[in-house]
């Protein structure tokens, strides 16, 4: 839960990303992906008493982001070590064990290959297909897009089609080195939301996949789906935490010094209370998500929480945009204009309300869990 | 939950919590799959409600088409688990 180790974890981590970044303002990805990595954020930490393993990641990726860690890392190393890496982990799979070292150095970059063009909220219509090999491996067909970091990684866990009929159990996951023949790596996209992080296509043309590729059994992908994106959904939005953060400090610290009608903007009550309302989103985002890692390091279980993550999402996301609209107001003119140091971008938080689950599709789960007769 | 009838009776719970056609009957042999009977939350809530009453967990590995082809291979599993808790209790 938050509380003051919490809090010294957010400062520590916010310290530490501000000289791990210092001077790489314009490198690579990779290359800031490593700086960061360096301090062990990727690194399952030794379990504490007081705080569980989750939560400090989830601190870790708060305080990058307090430290002005660009969103779009922020988001990546999020989206890796909550959607991938924690349910890969508990997932057990051989094929991560291998990885897994490499991952936590930061030397070894994963995605998270679901999406495809032809249906990314109906993952039952997904037609890349691995059909066994003869010997005891596979043989990968297909065409994932919209993949965050594809461009740039090593592995990716792909969903692919194992059986034809469309039921629960015909997909299967596998972990694909993505420099084995056969693959190819799209151009990034030219994607104007999370800049910071590239997104691109990964083809795959009769790839050879061995046995322990799998993870799990097969038939487990959407066991796997399924854990993966309660992680995702409880946990992903944490990123925003910290950016939040920053540009809550920043309106205050601009309404109080701009001034207008003679006196300093911030005593209006109008935009007082706007700021007001930008902290309420801020503390409700931070209570939720936090209150999730708790739920993870007691071992409650991803499918048990999958339903309180949905929520999670939705409403993190929905404050998320509203706190960027408030924010966005306030600054004015110096919003728009990139060197002010009042620069909002709306389309990250936007997006938060389709990645990871559109959130409509996720009122749905939600109503149906509450016994409702609908179905997506 | 002691029998596979018992299994039964929680399956055809759910099943009528959800928007399946009310008529099917759930009997030890039924084909749970090929009816297109289960979808990917009803077969989730099967899980987790085996969790709640059977008392014991239900690995994310073990949700798979073997283990639910029918109420009979799924409480199959069930003995399965029951019987490694107990090996590592006792
Ligand atoms: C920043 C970003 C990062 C991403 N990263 C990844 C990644 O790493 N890996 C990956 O696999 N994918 C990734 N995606 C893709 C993402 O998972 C998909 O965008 C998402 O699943 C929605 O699919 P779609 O875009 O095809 O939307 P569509 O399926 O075309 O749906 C469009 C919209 O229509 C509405 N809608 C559609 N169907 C329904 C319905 N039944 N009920 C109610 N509303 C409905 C929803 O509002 C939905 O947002 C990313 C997307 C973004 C924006």
């Amino acid at each position: 839960m938050i509380g003051t180790v919490t809090d010294d974890l957010v400062a520590e981590w916010s310290e530490f990303s501000e000289s791990a970044l210092g001077g790489l303002g314009s490198a690579d990805f990779r290359t800031q992906w490593k700086a960061i990595a360096g301090g062990g954020i990727l690194r399952t930490a030794a379990s504490d008493a007081s705080v569980g393993p989750v939560t400090r990641a989830l601190a870790a990726v708060e305080g990058i982001g307090v430290g002005g860690t660009p969103a779009g890392l922020c988001y990546a190393l999020a989206s890796q070590r909550f959607g991938i890496q924690f349910p890969l982990q508990s997932f057990g799979a051989p094929a991560w064990t291998a990885l897994a070292d490499g991952v936590e150095r930061g030397d070894i970059l994963l995605c998270h290959a679901l999406t495809e063009e032809g249906g990314g909220s109906d993952p039952l219509s997904m037609t890349t297909r691995a059909v066994p090999s003869g010997d005891g491996g596979w043989r990968l067909n297909g065409r994932k897009a919209f993949v965050t970091a594809a461009p740039v990684a090593d592995h990716a866990l792909v969903f692919a089609r194992t059986a034809t009929e469309r039921t629960p159990f015909a997909l299967s996951a596998f972990l694909v080195d993505l420099s084995t023949s056969g693959v190819r790596r799209s151009d990034p996209f030219p994607k104007v939301a999370l800049t910071g992080v590239p997104m691109g296509a990964l083809d795959f043309d009769d790839v050879r996949l061995e046995p322990e590729r799998l993870v799990g059994q097969e038939g487990a992908g959407l066991a796997l789906l399924t854990t993966t994106t309660s992680w995702e959904r409880a946990l992903l939005l944490g990123y925003a935490l910290g950016p939040m953060r920053r540009v809550l400090d920043r309106t205050v610290d601009w309404a109080r010094s701009r001034r207008q009608f003679d006196r300093p903007m911030g005593g209006s009550h109008l935009v007082a209370g706007r700021i007001a309302d930008m902290a309420l989103a801020v503390h409700r985002s931070r209570t939720l998500v936090y209150a999730m890692a708790h739920r993870f390091d007691r071992s409650e279980s991803a499918r048990s929480l999958a339903s309180d993550a949905a929520l999670t999402k939705i409403s993190v996301a929905q404050d998320y945009l509203e706190f960027s609209r408030q924010a966005a107001m306030l600054g004015g003119v110096r919003s728009f204009i990139a060197d002010t140091g009042l620069t909002v971008d709306l389309a990250d938080p936007m997006a938060a309300s389709v990645y990871a689950g559109p959130n409509d599709l996720l009122r749905v789960s939600v109503a149906r869990e509450l016994g409702l007769p609908v179905q997506n | 939950m002691n029998s596979v009838d018992d299994l039964c009776d929680l399956i055809r719970a759910i099943l009528a919590d959800t928007s399946a056609p009310a008529d099917v009957d759930i009997e030890p042999q039924t084909a749970l799959l090929v009816s297109g009977l289960l979808d990917s939350l009803t077969i989730m809530r099967i899980a987790t409600r085996i969790e709640e009453t059977a008392g014991v967990a239900f690995p994310e590995s073990e949700v798979v088409a073997a283990n639910f082809r029918t109420p009979q291979t799924l409480w199959a599993l069930v003995e399965t688990l029951r019987a490694e808790k107990s090996a590592v209790t006792r």
